[in-house]
């Protein structure tokens, strides 16, 4: 059973079905071209298309940050919101930060980080740019 | 929350097997005779049950992904393996979106959660409106009476809580009897609809991080894990070089620095396998910025007791330095950032401990013995759980 190439039983043709490229098929060119951030985009793309069901989701490329970074409405009326994956493992910086905002256009005044886990458990973290006065 | 009595059995059934394999009673020996003969006698020993999952590894999220729905049952129902990758803890991404499309007729965990919240919203409002009320009834009295104003005989919170429970009782019960009418109406498809066939596609899977699949497939044998690239399943070897290979992805294995001592996949498998082999339930700690929960039988009896924070310790600095990995929480944490992580975990009733794991030293250790599990040996591990002490609260 191991090591040798699998017989082909139905079990089998279900996950070769279900192969990693298969579901990354929307984003397959923007995550072959930055591998070390396509865990984390491919999860915050399903995420945001399947579990928050946001609308006008698209992924926008930003060589500068040398990632890509998600762009999408809550609902229809809402603004656009940006949406900046990343992982786990990443160390962010305040010049990272600084970054992200600049490199940006136009330039938000605040953006949403999503840190993606190995296990994918998904945090968002609102960052603004600035003090921002609690709501009443 | 928590409610005792009949309502808990059905957990305690789903969830009975603590791990996939299941002991199956021997077919030679009814319980009688197993008890005569004794347990060490052939004839009485049960044989254990194998369900063979399958798995997918994948090299870009770390991870090995499942996509059968029977393997995700039992992985999940037989120790609370792995994570849906579109839900909070257990695969229900599907069921969610069933009862978006046709109506809810079983609430998932993430909907009852939803609905607890509207709740908890619908009484904080009334709450405040009562308390408004009141404090302008008590104005209007001190200003026509001159009297100052009397505490109200009942708790505000008590009253409003009494009030929406008989709005609730009143009203008809809509849900279960008239299941909203579906979000998306399908076009009729040039008159065929057959039954059933809105089933959406699930876009779903079960994700082990390397620690669990490699538990399973090492220590309990009970999952094969499929290469996607060559498709063939991985040896146990293979495996093993696989997953230290993935923390250095996408540089290629030939010239990666991947065999390390302080390979992330190492120091967290160690973690891992220590408390799992203690009959603990270990998922990821992210949401309470601490890397693992530990639970006492699994997320869906009790909420987590311990947080860890795991802290690697380097037997020779000197491997620090010329680490590629980076490992956070190496140097003594700052009694502020304790303070802060013992703050949020206390507010949600977790212990804090920290999770030292000594590295063992390159010049100690030959590298070569990295290339199997044995190398685990050489790491050690030591817990330390922090409580903050009150000494005018804390006298007993």
């Amino acid at each position: 059973m191991e090591g040798h190439p699998c017989v082909r039983d139905p079990l089998l043709e279900l996950c070769i079905a279900h192969h990693v490229s298969y579901k990354y098929n929307d984003l397959q060119t923007v995550c072959a071209r930055y591998p070390k951030h396509a865990q984390s985009l491919f999860q915050t793309y399903n995420d945001m298309i399947y579990v928050q069901q946001w609308v006008d989701v698209n992924v926008v490329e930003i060589a500068e940050l040398s990632r890509a970074i998600v762009t999408g409405r809550k609902a229809a009326d809402e603004p656009m919101r940006i949406v900046v994956p990343c992982s786990l493992s990443e160390n962010l910086s305040i010049k990272w930060l600084n970054d992200v905002f600049q490199n940006c256009s136009p330039i938000p005044n605040e953006i949403w980080i999503g840190i993606v886990g190995d296990d994918s458990s998904m945090v968002y973290y609102k960052l603004s740019k600035g003090i921002v006065k609690p709501p009443m | 929350m928590t409610e005792k009595g009949p309502s808990r059995r059905p957990e305690n059934k789903i969830y009975a097997n603590a791990l996939p394999l299941v002991p199956v009673p021997s077919l030679y020996a009814g319980p009688i005779l197993s008890r005569v003969l004794g347990p060490s006698t052939p004839l009485a020993r049960a044989s254990i049950s194998n369900p063979h999952c399958v798995g997918v590894f994948d090299e870009k999220s770390r991870s090995v992904w499942i996509t059968s729905a029977r393997d995700i049952d039992i992985l999940w129902k037989r120790g609370f393996f792995g994570k849906g990758n579109l839900s909070r803890s257990e695969p229900t991404w599907l069921n969610r979106r069933i009862n978006q499309l046709n109506g809810v007729k079983v609430l998932t965990a993430e909907e009852l959660t939803a609905k607890r919240r509207e709740e908890r919203k619908l009484f904080k409002t009334e709450r405040a409106q009562a308390i408004a009320a009141a404090a302008a009834e008590a104005e209007a009295r001190f200003a026509t009476e001159g009297r100052p104003p009397t505490p109200p005989v009942e708790n505000i919170s008590t009253a409003v809580r009494a009030n929406l429970a008989a709005q609730k009782a009143s009203t008809p019960h809509l849900s279960t009897s008239d299941p909203p009418p579906p979000l998306d109406d399908p076009p009729p498809d040039e008159g065929e609809e057959p039954e059933g066939s809105d089933r959406p596609e699930n876009m779903e899977h079960l994700q082990l991080t390397l620690q669990e699949a490699f538990f399973l497939s090492w220590g309990l044998d009970c999952l094969d894990v499929l290469d996607p690239i060559t498709e063939t399943y991985l040896t146990r070897e293979q495996a093993w070089q696989a997953y230290l290979a993935a923390h250095t992805f996408p540089i290629p294995p030939s010239l990666s620095q991947h065999r390390r001592f302080d390979n992330p996949f190492l120091v967290h498998y160690v973690v891992y396998h220590h408390f799992r082999s203690l009959g603990w339930v270990i998922k990821s700690g992210l949401k309470f910025c601490t890397d693992y929960l530990l639970y006492k039988r699994g997320p869906v009896f009790t909420h987590a007791e311990f947080s860890l924070v795991v802290c690697p310790t380097y037997e020779d600095p000197g491997d620090e330095q010329s680490s590629p990995f980076d490992l956070p929480n190496t140097k003594p944490i700052s009694w502020s950032w304790l303070s802060t992580l013992n703050r949020v975990n206390t507010q949600v009733r977790k212990s804090l401990m920290l999770v030292y794991v000594t590295i063992p030293a390159m010049k100690r250790v030959p590298l070569e013995s990295i290339d199997s599990p044995a190398v685990l040996q050489e790491y050690t591990i030591r817990e330390v759980t922090i409580k903050r002490f009150v000494p005018a609260r804390m006298r007993d």
